[in-house]
């Protein structure tokens, strides 16, 4: 009851600061002895004029009026009362902006504008790295993992997590899991490709879930490999493939050809912890792990799973990284079988997991430059805006101060206006910034097989939070300077001259400038970025348009060598006969066509004993001519390179100079890939895609029937259509599934889609930038014609004496021109230097472009010149443009 | 509300003009500044007295006045009020603004009888 009061009292105190209803017992018996004093005196005086002494007390009591009336009354002139004088301004703010359309217009944009931008990165930089799991342990569930030589993370695996569920105390469930694998299932005997986590029986305990339906895993069901076929469902599959029908337990799905039973479903809108991966839809026990390949686990040592744990109740992460030290070496034996020294630690689930942050740092740091650039333009433009509204409110706030206003409560009221404007642009921005997010991110989150992956780019609470403070603190920062200088404003002598001295011009031209000087680096970046990615789209030595994809994988129905083979040729076969097929070619299944392989060999001379490092790409006949890339040399692979044929090779450019340097002709050369030699028949160009200054790779190519290296099954097919490549895949999938319904095609998509989506990080780059860039001009372009012109209303009657002592309206045009175009060059000079600098930090991203492209800066700088020169030039002639005898008799 | 003898209005704004002006040679009480308001004004205004507080309460908040306890000459506990640099600065510019204005009404009026 106690707490209860004082919380009550807590309550009422905070109310009554707010609305300046504070019970001051000091003030009132302050004012009882005033009153009482005062009406004694009162007495006094009017007994010495003759009065009874009641009689007296009377008159002097009356003089007061109502006792309690009079004082409330004086009570009340004590408090400040700060929220009704807020909401006073908050409706004079209003009033004032509804009256000034396009000052409004024009402020809550820039605002709007400014925000969406800084909203859109958070939201990005939000799902990459703050987010913190969406599930009811959320903050307790930590990632523990080892932190690797180059600031990689590594897996702790089956065993160290054994060891922690027995020996620690700073964690009170420890669970295992592996989330990304894709799986082809047979769920109501339609193929589909499922994204599986495997997990030890405790996972879902740890993230404090309960199913939807049914059970999660028992821990005997994953104590021995390969009993218990169970599997539990994604919440999303329940829904499409059955449903919704409870009757879905006991049901059986297939992975390669084995039934496993469902025993429960996930609660709704959990997808798995694998943010940046794929969103989990199936989840089945670790002991099953031997359908993602031959597994460790249940041997020693083996890393197969990442550990997850829950923080015990009182726990600190600190305690827990204490109690991992003191386990380093046993828990080093647990996961590599050895005792060197490894430092075990705990990661909070935020974002994405700890070992693929690092890929995304970069483009996180370049979003969130370009939305500060933008802000900060976004603030010089309203702080130019403000500073000229006040100049022409100059009279009216001389007049306020005149009768009696105090100058604290005029830089409050124009605050409060700024505030007005800030709730407003602020809530239109957050707005923008959702569709924005749902465009960009949508781009970002496919992948370059078509997938999409697991990200929450939804704008929450901390979103929007985010959202508010930046708007409030950006517009009251930078609505402070003009309040302030409007608030300077000296009555006597504004009422008397009228005057019309161009006060804060000067500050409003800086602000210009250095808009212009952002506005030119963003540009440069944009121009640099949007060429790469042209060379990227077409520049390249391949031609991607046309040209349809598909991966293929028998391995997964499962099929042995012979039958993948005898597959592939039926499947080729077909699809050339189809009409708008052109030409069909393949590779291995491992890295793109286009791109480099992940699969490296050393390559050397037979006689020569230092090998190079070289990418392998088994590929098929007619490959290169099917990409349209040029065979610099010899000839590339036709059907007669086959099995039992004498084995023979590719190089690329690259390698041959490096084997052969300085020979012209090396058709006929033999070369060495592992123990296999070959005989080199044709050279290719560096024609793989590298981004900064990274040199191209060595390649050598075998043909894909080959192989003597290692038998080739999955494959991935680069078909050349007559017509659009994304309205080809449909007749391409039905001819597949006509050769054979049973081997899933897990990608199919347009190569220029998968290009992009390599590249996608360049494209999400460009983009914003390109969209910044555009918004900096529009601002700056828009701040100057403000600008010019107020500066020229201001000089309406000098305009009118001018040419009425014959100045020609091209003298006048030029006299306001040169004004903004000062400024303006100031902001080109600053621009430049700046981008000189900036663009160093986009070499990476760049694409057969230097940081220092000539086109680019020209391009950039033309652009800024000639909208700068639009923005002076068009209010320079409207004021030109006046009659000169009108002109004098203005004010 | 500070009224004339004969019961007319006198501007609001005025009355904290003329409480700064009562104290402008010495702290005083509030039933001093009533009785050196009514002196100075030859008996004309009339000062209502919870008026006049609130107007002390206002000022005070405002920065323009401070107060403190003091013991009067017949050693009486009272609230004595003082001007402060800015009450100072206030005063004489209103002082300024006020005789901008009522030259202005004057010569309005004057004009008017011609």
């Amino acid at each position: 009851m106690h707490a209860f009061d004082a919380c009550v009292a807590r309550v009422r105190a905070t109310i009554a600061l707010l609305f300046g209803y504070r019970h001051d017992v000091a003030d009132e018996s302050r004012f009882d002895e005033e009153f009482e004093f005062h009406v004694a005196m009162a007495t006094e005086k009017n007994v010495r004029a003759g009065m009874s002494p009641d009689e007296a007390r009377r008159v002097a009591l009356l003089a007061f009026g109502g006792r309690t009336h009079m004082k409330e009354g004086a009570m009340e002139e004590r408090r400040s009362r700060p929220l009704q004088d807020f909401v006073r301004d908050l409706k004079f703010g209003f009033r004032t902006l509804g009256r000034e359309r396009s000052f409004a217009i024009a402020t809550i944009g820039t605002t709007a504008l400014g925000i969406a931008g800084a909203v859109t990165v958070f939201s990005f930089v939000d799902a990459l790295f703050l987010r913190p799991l969406r599930v009811p342990s959320g903050d307790r569930v930590v990632h523990v993992r080892y932190a690797g030589q180059h600031g990689e993370r590594q897996w702790l695996g089956l065993d160290a997590a054994r060891l922690l569920r027995q020996q620690t105390r700073s964690f009170d469930v420890v669970a295992v899991h592996r989330s990304r694998a894709m799986l082809n299932a047979i769920i109501n005997n339609e193929s589909s490709s499922q994204f599986a986590a495997f997990i030890s029986s405790d996972y879902f305990r740890a993230l404090g879930l309960r199913p939807a339906l049914g059970r999660f895993f028992v821990a005997s069901e994953d104590s021995v490999p390969d009993r218990d076929y169970v599997v539990v469902i994604a919440y999303s599959v329940w829904q499409t493939a059955f449903a919704g029908d409870s009757a879905v337990l006991g049901q059986t799905i297939h992975l390669r050809g084995q039934a496993l039973r469902i025993v429960g479903v996930a609660p709704r809108g959990f997808d798995g912890v694998a943010v940046g991966g794929f969103a989990n839809t199936l989840w089945l026990p670790t002991a099953l792990l031997r359908f993602v390949g031959p597994p460790c686990v249940f041997q020693h040592p083996c890393r197969e799973v990442s550990v997850l744990a829950r923080l015990a109740p009182g726990a600190s992460a600190a305690q827990a990284d204490a109690e991992l030290a003191t386990l380093s070496k046993r828990l080093s034996a647990a996961s590599f079988g050895d005792d060197s020294l490894r430092i075990a630690s705990v990661i909070g689930m935020m974002g994405l997991p700890p070992e693929y942050r690092g890929e995304y740092v970069a483009i996180a740091r370049l979003l969130s430059g370009i939305a500060a650039l933008l802000l900060v333009i976004a603030c010089a433009n309203l702080s130019g805006l403000l500073l000229a509204r006040g100049v022409a409110r100059r009279r009216e706030v001389a007049l306020r101060l005149s009768l009696g206003a105090s100058r604290l409560r005029i830089v409050r009221q124009m605050l409060t206006e700024s505030l007005t404007i800030a709730l407003i642009g602020g809530a239109i921005g957050t707005w923008w910034s959702t569709i924005a997010v749902g465009q960009l991110m949508g781009l970002f989150a496919a992948d370059s097989e078509g997938f999409r992956h697991l990200y929450y780019f939804t704008l929450d609470r901390r979103g929007l939070g985010v959202a508010l403070a930046l708007s409030i603190v950006t517009t009251l920062a930078f609505g402070v300077l003009p309040a302030l200088s409007t608030a300077r404003t000296d009555p006597a002598e504004t009422i008397k001259e009228g005057s019309a001295r161009v006060v804060g011009a000067r500050l409003r031209l800086t602000l210009i400038a250095s808009q212009v000087s952002l506005s030119l680096a963003l540009l440069v970046g944009a121009t640099l970025l949007t060429r790469s990615y042209a060379r990227l789209m077409e520049g390249q030595l391949f031609d991607a348009r046309h040209v349809a994809m598909l991966r293929i994988r028998p391995t997964s129905v499962p099929y042995d060598v012979p039958q993948s083979h005898a597959y592939l040729a039926r499947l080729v076969e077909k699809l050339e006969s189809l009409p708008e097929v052109e030409s069909v070619a393949f590779r291995r299944n491992w890295g793109m066509l286009w791109h480099h392989s992940t699969w490296e060999v050393s390559a050397r001379r037979p006689s020569a004993q230092s090998p190079y490092k070289a990418e392998l790409h088994s590929i098929s006949p007619r490959f290169f001519a099917t990409l349209k890339i040029p065979v610099l040399m010899g000839r590339e692979f036709a059907a007669r390179d086959r099995p039992g044929a004498p084995l023979v090779a590719m190089v690329n450019a690259r390698l041959a100079g490096q084997l052969w340097p300085g020979q012209r002709d090396v058709i006929g050369q033999t070369i060495t890939l592992e123990d296999s030699t070959f005989r080199v028949v044709g050279v290719v160009p560096d024609y793989e895609v590298h981004a900064g200054n990274e040199a191209p790779h060595p390649a050598a190519y075998i043909p894909f029937w080959q192989n003597p290296l290692a038998p080739e099954m999955d494959a991935r097919l680069a078909v050349r259509v007559r017509r659009d490549a994304a309205a080809a895949l449909p007749a391409l999938r039905a001819a597949a599934m006509q050769v054979d319904p049973a081997v899933p095609i897990t990608e199919m998509l347009p190569m220029t889609d998968q290009v992009s989506a390599t590249f996608s990080e360049l494209e999400l780059g460009k983009t914003v930038m390109v969209a910044a860039a555009g918004v900096a001009l529009l601002l700056c372009g828009l701040g100057l014609y403000g600008l010019v012109a107020f500066l020229a209303a201001r000089r309406t009657r000098e305009i009118g004496v001018r040419m009425a002592l014959g100045a020609g309206r091209n003298t006048i045009v030029g006299m306001f021109i040169r004004q903004g175009m000062i400024a303006v060059t100031c902001g080109i000079v600053v621009g430049l230097a700046g981008a000189l600098v900036a663009t160093k930090a986009l070499s990476s991203w760049l694409i057969d472009v230097p940081p220092l492209d000539i086109p680019s800066f020209a391009i950039a700088l033309s652009l800024v010149a000639g909208i700068a020169a639009m923005a002076s030039y068009l209010p320079a002639r409207r004021a030109a443009a006046i009659d000169p005898v009108s002109a004098l008799r203005s004010d | 509300m500070l009224t004339s003898d004969d019961g007319d209005e006198v501007l609001q704004g005025t009355l904290d003009m003329l409480v700064l002006k009562t104290l402008v040679l010495e702290p005083m009480h509030g039933w001093g500044i009533t009785e050196r308001l009514q002196q100075w004004s030859d008996s004309v205004l009339q000062l209502n007295q919870g008026t006049l507080y609130r107007s002390l309460y206002r000022l005070e908040r405002q920065g323009l006045i401070k107060s403190d306890w003091k013991n009067t000459e017949n050693n009486r506990r009272a609230r004595y009020y003082a001007l402060t640099a800015a009450g100072r600065r206030k005063l004489t510019q209103e002082e300024k603004s006020w005789a901008r204005i009522s030259r202005a009404v004057n010569l309005v009026l004057r004009y008017g009888e011609g």
